[in-house]
This record gives structure tokens, C-alpha cells and sequence, in this order.
């Protein structure tokens, strides 16, 4: 077959073609029906206010010593001039203790008693507005009777590492005695703790050395024993407990240590083969990531390292650090931190948090919450603006006026300036916050409200612009109003669910101020 | 017809296809940049009244207009000149957006000064402030903006009494001279030397800086042999040496008192008059006591010359640095005569000793006698190598271990 060209033709539709490509624009689809001008609103990005945001920000730590005045405690920091309280950088409390502090006896429980010490401790901590997490030790070696006496007394299997502490017992976790008393105890925390607006997450295994998931026994005649059973124990263990936790809590994240022995008897050496599978176990039974070696670069390794990048916007990492300042030998560190120089511990552990990408970091007690502010305040404000997630939209474009029953057209840019993520995507928070658009009446209050669904928190990372386009048809009285955006809690009536990083005027109810608007 | 008007849409299509042509995606055009950064002062004073109040203020002026795709950051820095903005010196700000200026007050670059730069008190010294204005997020690189500025820095008085190393000048002085610590007390400084008529000066050193040690009255008269009340600043000011002689000049640093002995009122060493053996039929012996001898168990009962240094601030305060096996008696002459001539050993001799064993690090008096129950007395001493202080005008000792 021959081809001709017409030439005359492919001149004319090179022409055409040339003249479309030198305009430069394809006549926008506009769904919406206004016919008003839109106005370009750049809300300003806040980097330095302390968000209360859930699962991102610092942790602030406290004992169950019933004095709860602990929480207001100031520091004098040099680099400010000035003394500032703990609680104003922290976003959440956190109290790691006994089971047997929370459970004294069988159905009796501490947080239920306005008298002791841990009722004080949690509800100072409400009162400042600071929601609580938990860690529950079982395990005896090297503190204290952690386990309820009851429990054992019923049957519990149990061992002890040191005769001359005979109350330092170590429970086995594979015993149906210490299960079955173990889910009455977390059956009846819920009940008063799977509330979200009470409580920041549970650190929910808690099992072996210090709660921290390593050196976990499994025999009570030889705590470290290792054998043919131990790897289908771990695995038996760790489906128990995460199934049990993801159980009661519906609402609450929840948390495991990420750690290269996690379950094992032992607590150092190199990985187990299985501990991917163990975690990926509590993952799957949607539990977030804690390490609690963050600054020990002998502990927090490549293992670590990889395991976090594995999850990484997949779910939300909770750093804590290693080292204890005051106590041990930092110097030591592979990282040539300095004797004497525990802002060395600082930076490294910041620097080990950027690497990770962690949503929250430690305000630890006594001499750990100290030096972060007075040796290393700078890195506290930068976690500020750098860590965690730190949401807002950098440009919304908005009619100014709108005919009340016609459609407009919104288009929204969100960015998420920290390095962390928001994890709207974990079971228990299940997508509930959503973006949303309101028109404020003069007194501030929504008359209605507008719910994108397209737009997804949890996926806006690195800073990186994340554009959407929602078409809402107004339907309010005619009227003066106010455009406002919010992230809103679905779960809570689409109120404002996540406090916005922007300097733009808010609502009391969280709600940010866009633009004035008429409907006709 | 139809052909040229072909030819001439072409034409005006290439045309303006060409008028897309962008000079910054083809040639490397530098952008204008727009920051301005300035210092409220060139030169501040810290202002100890008023520590919460700012004291040094920056401003700066916007950086460039980019596109709405690139995020612009604004950083601050805040270093001691020569530091470079190193990790563990700088003081780092983000700045909010649409925020153009960074105060700090008089007690955060005090802080700073002690806590985190190191810096010696009282002297001087320059800051630099950067600001840097970074676009990042857009399609393609744009070069950051920097300005950076310095202020030199009058820091807070603060009065000290510490040296690092101490002299005597002046006029008077034969040159300038370091002055020791005693080796009985580190806090205290002695000369001992010639002094012509003139101005005496202490230069003290510390910290890299030189103050002057003078009375805290300010006179430059003194009282020979008298305690004076001292300070301690960048005052070159000291005292009036009336008459040339020997002069001993001792600074106590703890209790900031000084004394000047002239040759009329110079500490004197001990002088002992004592019977021989204790016997005050014996004519009398005079020794004028320069050094000690040791004699006991603990040398093995024979004589030991200790050969001690004595004190530059007392003549009467002796040290020796040594052991002892067991038990001894300091005596204060091996050999001596009375007015008589008769010749005596140490065992007749005037001698110090106490019947409770010399515990280190302890001040413990001392007897000293010639009578016979003082001279068969031994006194038990600490095990080791230690540093013995004999202070013989307040008849006490001290044992201070040597490492």
C-alpha cells in the first residue's frame, strides 16, 4: 500500500497543534456552578507551637509516686532565660509501673480509687490535659514484686532469678493461670481507658526484663533457657497477648518494643530469625512501634534500623532512649559521646529519632528530662517543628461569594512538615480524621460543614505537596459567614479532631479562619 | 492564497511557540536576591539589671519571590565569632514565616557565654548572626540566601578572687616574679624578697585575663604586718613601698586578706630556750629553729635530718615530705651547746611529740618539751608517703597523704 500526504492538510493541523501547545492551557472542568471569583488563601505555616496532638510530640514521663504536682514541673533553661514547665512541650504522660501496682488484688484496681497513689498520678495528669499511656511490667528481675501476689498465689507459674529477692518473681506468660487473670486486668482497664480523649496508647506486651520485650522466660527452673519449645512459645506468646490488647482496645493505639531478641529469653547477641515475624504478628493485630534504645548504637542497630524502615508510614514509631545519664557509662557508646557531656546523649538520640522518622520522643524521669532542657533545648523545639507530623494546608482557593444552593468548587494544598506521619491509617483510629470545610456563622459556630473524603492525612509525607479538589454545594441561608478548614474527627460529630500548624485565627473549637464570604 | 495564509500560521505558530522560551531553564541567570540583614548595635553591654530585657536585635528583610511551589524556610544562627556555627556552640532558630527579626536578652548571652562558648569572664567578646533562607520543594535548585552579621559583646562584670597564676610587679619589684602557693595551703600565696621604694604591684591571672589584687579600701598605704581586705579587678592598682629592705607579702585567696611584713615586722623563725634534758640545773641552750629531727622507731632509732622547707609565709611553718615506719619524736637539734659549752645530742634536746598517733589529714597538736616524759615520747604515724606540715607558732601538725 502507498501512503499520500496531503500536505495542505498536515500544515493546517500542524498549525492547529502549534497553537494549542503555545496557548499553554486546556479549559479547566469546572463542576462547580459559581460564577464568582475565587480568592488564593495562603494560611501561614506555624513552626514552633507545641500541637497536643495524638501520637506525635514529646512524651512526658512519670512515676506512680502519687504526687502529682510532678507534672507541673519547671526547669530553668539557659538557652531561654527563663524556666519553662515540662507539660507545655509534651503532648501526652506516660507511666510505666507494675501490674501489681494497678491490681493489687483480684478485682481491685488502683486507677479506680481516688486514694492511691496512681489514681492521683493519672487524674493530675487529665486535669492538665494531658491524656495517659501505659506500660504494664510483669516481670520481677532487677525492681520489684511486679506481678500481683494473688495471681501467683492462684496457681501462676512462676520463677525467681535472685533467692535473696524471693518477691522478684517472673511469671510465665504461656501460664493459663497468668493469662486468665492477665485479660481480667486488661478487660477492666478498658473499660475506663479505651477513650482516646483519656488516654494516648497502651504499650501493650510489657512482658520480660523491665517490660522492654527481651529476656523473657519461659521456664521457671532456668529463666534463660532456650530450647525446642521456646521459638512456638515466643510465637503462642505473642499472638496471645496482641490478640488480647486488640481485643479490649478498639479506640487507643497500641504499642510493642521493636527489638532484634523481642520475646526471647535472652536480651542481647544478635537478631533472632524470628523476631520479624513477631513483630510483624503484633503489626498485624494493629500495634504501633516503640524501641526503648534510641542513643545505644551497640543496641539500637542495623536490625532496628531496617525494622523501622519496614514500617515507616505504615505505622507510627514512639522513640525512647537508652541511656540513663545519670547511671551509666554513655561514654562507652560507639558514638563517642563524652563523659560529662550528656547533650552528646541528646543530639544522638535526635539524630537517631530523625533517622527513624519517630512521631514521639522522651521526656524521661529525673536527670533524662532535665538535660534535654537545659543541656540540649535546642533539639527539644526542633522535634517541636521537625518531628512527629505537623499538618497544614498551604494554599486553599475559595469563593468569596456564593449563591446558596449552587456548587463550589474547593481546591486545597496539604503538606506535612514533619518527618513522622499522622497515622490515620492504624486500626483503632481506622481513617477518622478527615478534611473538612465549614461556613462560620458569626458567632464562630459551623452551620455547615463539608467532608472530604479523598483527601488522606496519612499519606502526606516529606513535606511534599498533596493537592485535592472538592466540589460542595452550599445550601446555608443567605447570610455573612466565614470559610474555615479543619481536620475533623469523624467519630466526634466532625469536630476538629487535629490542631492545624498554621498562624491563621482559630475557633475555640479548632476550627482555622480562611476567608469572608457572602451567600446570596 | 490559501498557501501563504498556511505558511504565515505556521510561521506566526513557531513564532509564538519560540516566545515560550524560558532564559532560566537555558542559561544560567543568577537570581537577584533581596535579604538584608542588619544589627540594632554594632556594639552591646550586657545589662546585669535588666538580665530578661532584650539586649541585641536582629533584622532582616524578605528573601525573594519564588513560586508557590517551593517552601521557604528561614533559619537563624547565633555563634561566637571563630566557632563557625559548629553543632555544639551554635544557637539555632527556625523563624516563623512573615517573622523578620530574633531578640535575645542580656541573660541568654550570659548563659550562653558561661554555660555553652566557654568564654573567660569579664572579657569582651564578638558574636556572629546568620540568617539563611532556603527554597526548597520546587521543580528545580534555588540557591539559598545568606546574610550574616557581627557584634562585639561587653559582657556582665562578674567579681572573682580566683588565679591560675599569681605575681608581684611594679616599681618596687625586681622584676615581675611568679609568687607560689604555699605548700601547706593551695589558697595561700607568699613572696619573700627585696623590695625597693615604690609601687608594688599582683598582677593575678586567671582565665586568660590579668586583674590586680589590691585593697579593697583603695588605699595604697598599708599597716606592715597588718591583715588588708582585698579585691580583685582590672584596676592596675596596688601599694606604696615606703622603704626599700626585705619584705614578705602573703595573699590568702579563701579569706581575701593579705599581709605585707617590712623587715620591722618580718615573721621570725621559732627560737627555743630550754634546760638541756630538761634539767634546770643544766645552763640554758638557745636553738633557733631551721629544720627538725626525727628519731624513734620509725627511723629505725637512728637520726633522720628531716631537711624541711620552710614556709614562705611563716618561717615557723616546716614541711617535710616523707615516711615513717613507726613511731617518732621530732627534735629540734641533732647537736647543740648550751651557754656553758657543754655539747648535748638530739636525746637532750627541746623536742615535739604527742602521745596520739598522727592521723592523716588531721590537725593534731603537738607538747614540746625537753623534760624527760616529752622526750621519751613517740608518737605513732600514719603508714605511706605523706606530706608532714609542722606549724611550731600554733604548736600543731598535719599529715596529708602524697599520691
Amino acid at each position: 500500500m502507498r501512503y499520500y500526504i496531503n500536505w495542505r492538510a498536515a500544515l493546517l493541523l500542524s498549525s492547529i497543534l502549534l497553537l494549542m501547545i503555545s496557548c499553554g492551557k486546556t479549559p479547566s472542568e469546572d463542576d462547580s456552578d459559581s460564577t464568582e471569583d475565587y480568592t488564593l488563601v495562603k494560611p501561614a505555616f506555624n513552626k514552633s507551637k507545641v500541637l497536643k496532638n495524638p501520637l506525635t510530640g514529646w512524651v512526658m514521663y512519670g512515676s506512680a509516686s502519687g504526687d502529682p504536682s510532678y507534672w507541673d514541673t519547671s526547669i530553668y533553661v539557659p538557652d531561654e532565660g527563663a524556666s519553662v514547665y515540662v507539660k507545655d512541650y509534651a503532648t501526652c504522660a506516660y507511666i510505666r509501673t507494675g501490674w501489681s501496682i494497678f491490681n493489687p488484688s483480684d478485682g481491685v484496681y488502683a486507677w479506680r480509687d481516688p486514694s492511691t497513689a496512681l489514681y492521683k498520678m493519672i487524674q493530675g495528669a487529665l486535669d492538665r490535659g494531658l491524656p495517659i499511656a501505659f506500660r504494664f511490667v510483669v516481670d520481677g528481675r532487677d525492681q520489684r514484686a511486679n506481678t500481683p501476689r494473688f495471681v501467683l498465689d492462684a496457681g501462676a507459674e512462676y520463677g525467681v532469678e535472685n533467692t535473696k529477692f524471693p518477691d522478684r518473681t517472673t511469671p510465665l506468660p504461656q501460664d493459663p493461670v497468668f493469662q486468665r487473670y492477665y485479660e481480667k486486668f486488661i478487660a477492666a482497664l478498658a473499660e475506663d481507658f479505651d477513650d482516646p480523649s483519656k488516654c494516648a496508647f497502651i504499650d501493650a506486651y510489657g512482658l520480660g526484663k523491665w517490660g522492654e520485650g527481651h529476656t523473657v522466660a519461659y521456664n521457671s527452673t532456668d529463666l534463660g533457657l532456650v530450647d525446642d519449645n521456646t521459638e512456638r512459645l515466643k510465637e503462642e506468646v505473642m499472638v496471645w497477648i496482641t490478640s488480647l490488647y486488640a481485643k479490649y482496645f478498639k479506640h487507643v493505639p497500641l504499642v510493642i518494643n521493636y527489638h532484634r531478641v523481642i520475646g526471647h529469653p535472652t536480651g542481647t547477641g544478635g537478631a533472632n530469625a524470628n523476631s520479624d515475624k513477631l513483630v510483624s504478628i503484633a503489626v498485624n493485630n494493629g500495634y504501633c512501634l516503640r524501641s526503648d534504645a534510641f542513643g545505644m548504637n551497640s543496641y539500637y542497630g542495623t536490625w532496628e534500623k531496617t525494622c523501622a524502615n519496614t514500617y515507616r508510614y505504615k505505622r507510627p514509631i514512639i522513640m525512647e532512649g537508652g541511656w540513663i545519664v545519670s547511671q551509666h557509662s554513655y561514654w562507652n557508646d560507639p558514638a563517642g559521646y563524652r563523659q560529662d557531656h550528656p547533650e552528646d546523649v541528646r543530639k544522638g538520640e535526635f539524630e537517631a529519632s530523625r533517622e527513624a522518622r519517630v512521631n514521639m520522643m522522651d521526656f524521661r524521669v529525673g536527670n533524662e528530662t532535665q538535660s534535654w532542657f537545659v543541656n540540649a533545648f535546642s533539639y527539644v523545639k526542633q522535634f517541636v517543628t521537625e518531628g512527629g507530623y505537623r499538618l497544614y494546608p498551604d494554599q486553599v482557593s475559595l469563593p468569596s461569594s456564593v449563591k446558596s444552593g449552587s456548587s463550589v468548587k474547593i481546591s486545597s494544598r496539604w503538606r506535612n512538615m514533619g518527618w513522622g506521619y499522622c497515622p490515620n491509617n492504624i486500626p483503632q483510629w481506622n481513617y477518622k480524621y478527615k478534611v473538612a470545610f465549614a461556613l462560620l456563622d458569626g458567632t464562630d459556630k459551623p452551620v455547615e460543614v463539608f467532608v472530604d473524603d479523598n483527601c488522606e492525612p496519612s499519606t502526606w509525607v516529606e513535606s511534599k505537596p498533596n493537592p485535592y479538589e472538592f466540589n460542595v454545594k452550599v445550601s446555608c441561608a443567605p447570610g455573612n459567614y466565614m470559610w474555615a478548614v479543619a481536620i475533623v474527627d469523624t467519630t466526634k460529630e466532625n469536630a476538629p479532631g487535629l490542631l492545624l500548624a498554621v498562624n491563621n485565627e482559630s475557633t475555640s473549637d479548632g476550627w482555622v479562619k480562611l476567608l469572608d464570604v457572602k451567600v446570596d | 492564497m490559501k498557501k501563504n495564509l498556511l505558511i504565515t500560521l505556521l510561521v506566526l505558530s513557531i513564532g509564538m511557540v519560540a516566545c515560550t522560551y524560558d532564559p532560566y531553564k537555558d542559561d544560567m541567570v543568577l537570581p537577584t536576591e533581596t535579604l538584608t540583614l542588619a544589627s540594632q548595635n554594632s556594639d552591646i553591654v550586657l545589662d546585669e539589671d535588666n538580665m530578661t530585657a532584650p539586649v541585641l536585635t536582629f533584622t532582616w528583610t524578605p528573601a525573594r519571590e519564588v513560586s508557590d511551589d517551593y517552601i521557604v524556610s528561614y533559619t537563624t544562627k547565633l555563634d561566637v565569632v571563630g566557632n563557625n556555627f559548629g553543632s555544639t556552640t551554635v544557637i539555632r532558630n527556625d523563624e516563623e514565616d512573615g517573622v523578620y527579626s530574633r531578640s535575645f536578652t542580656s541573660e541568654q548571652i550570659n548563659n550562653w557565654a558561661g554555660d555553652r562558648w566557654n568564654l573567660p569572664v569579664n572579657k569582651p567578646f564578638s558574636l556572629e548572626f546568620r540568617v539563611i533562607v532556603e527554597f526548597t520543594g520546587g521543580p528545580e535548585f534555588q540557591a539559598p540566601e545568606v546574610r550574616t552579621v557581627t557584634v562585639n559583646v561587653t559582657p556582665i562584670h562578674v567579681d572573682i578572687f580566683a588565679t591560675d597564676k599569681m605575681y608581684i610587679d611594679g616599681t618596687s619589684s625586681p622584676g615581675k616574679e611568679e609568687v607560689s602557693a604555699t605548700l601547706e595551703n593551695s589558697n595561700q600565696y607568699a613572696w619573700y624578697g627585696d623590695l625597693t621604694p615604690g609601687t608594688l604591684l599582683i598582677p593575678s591571672e586567671y582565665e586568660g585575663i590579668t586583674y590586680y589584687i589590691h585593697a579593697a579600701s583603695g588605699s595604697a598605704s598599708f599597716e606592715p604586718g597588718k591583715p588588708i581586705d582585698l579585691v580583685m579587678d582590672e584596676t592596675k592598682q596596688g601599694w606604696t613601698i615606703p622603704s626599700g629592705g626585705k619584705h614578705r607579702v602573703v595573699v590568702n585567696m579563701e579569706t581575701k586578706q593579705a599581709v605585707i611584713y617590712d623587715e620591722a615586722t618580718d615573721l621570725q623563725p621559732l627560737t627555743v630556750d630550754f634546760y638541756p634534758n630538761g634539767i634546770d640545773t643544766n645552763p640554758l641552750a638557745h636553738v633557733t629553729v631551721v629544720d627538725l629531727w626525727a628519731y624513734g622507731g620509725g627511723t629505725g632509732w637512728g637520726v633522720r635530718k628531716l631537711g624541711c622547707t620552710q614556709s614562705a609565709a611563716d618561717p615557723q611553718v616546716m614541711i617535710y615530705e616523707g615516711s615513717f615506719s613507726g613511731s617518732v619524736k621530732f627534735c629540734i637539734a641533732q647537736s647543740f651547746t648550751d651557754e656553758a659549752g657543754n655539747s648535748y645530742n638530739q636525746n637532750n634536746a627541746f623536742c615535739y611529740t604527742s602521745s596520739t598517733a598522727l592521723v592523716s589529714n588531721k590537725l593534731q597538736e603537738l607538747t614540746g618539751s625537753a623534760e624527760r616524759t616529752v622526750r621519751n615520747t613517740y608518737m605513732g604515724m600514719p603508714s605511706g608517703k605523706h606530706l608532714f606540715i609542722f606549724d611550731l607558732r600554733n604548736s600543731t601538725i598535719i599529715a596529708k597523704p602524697v599520691q
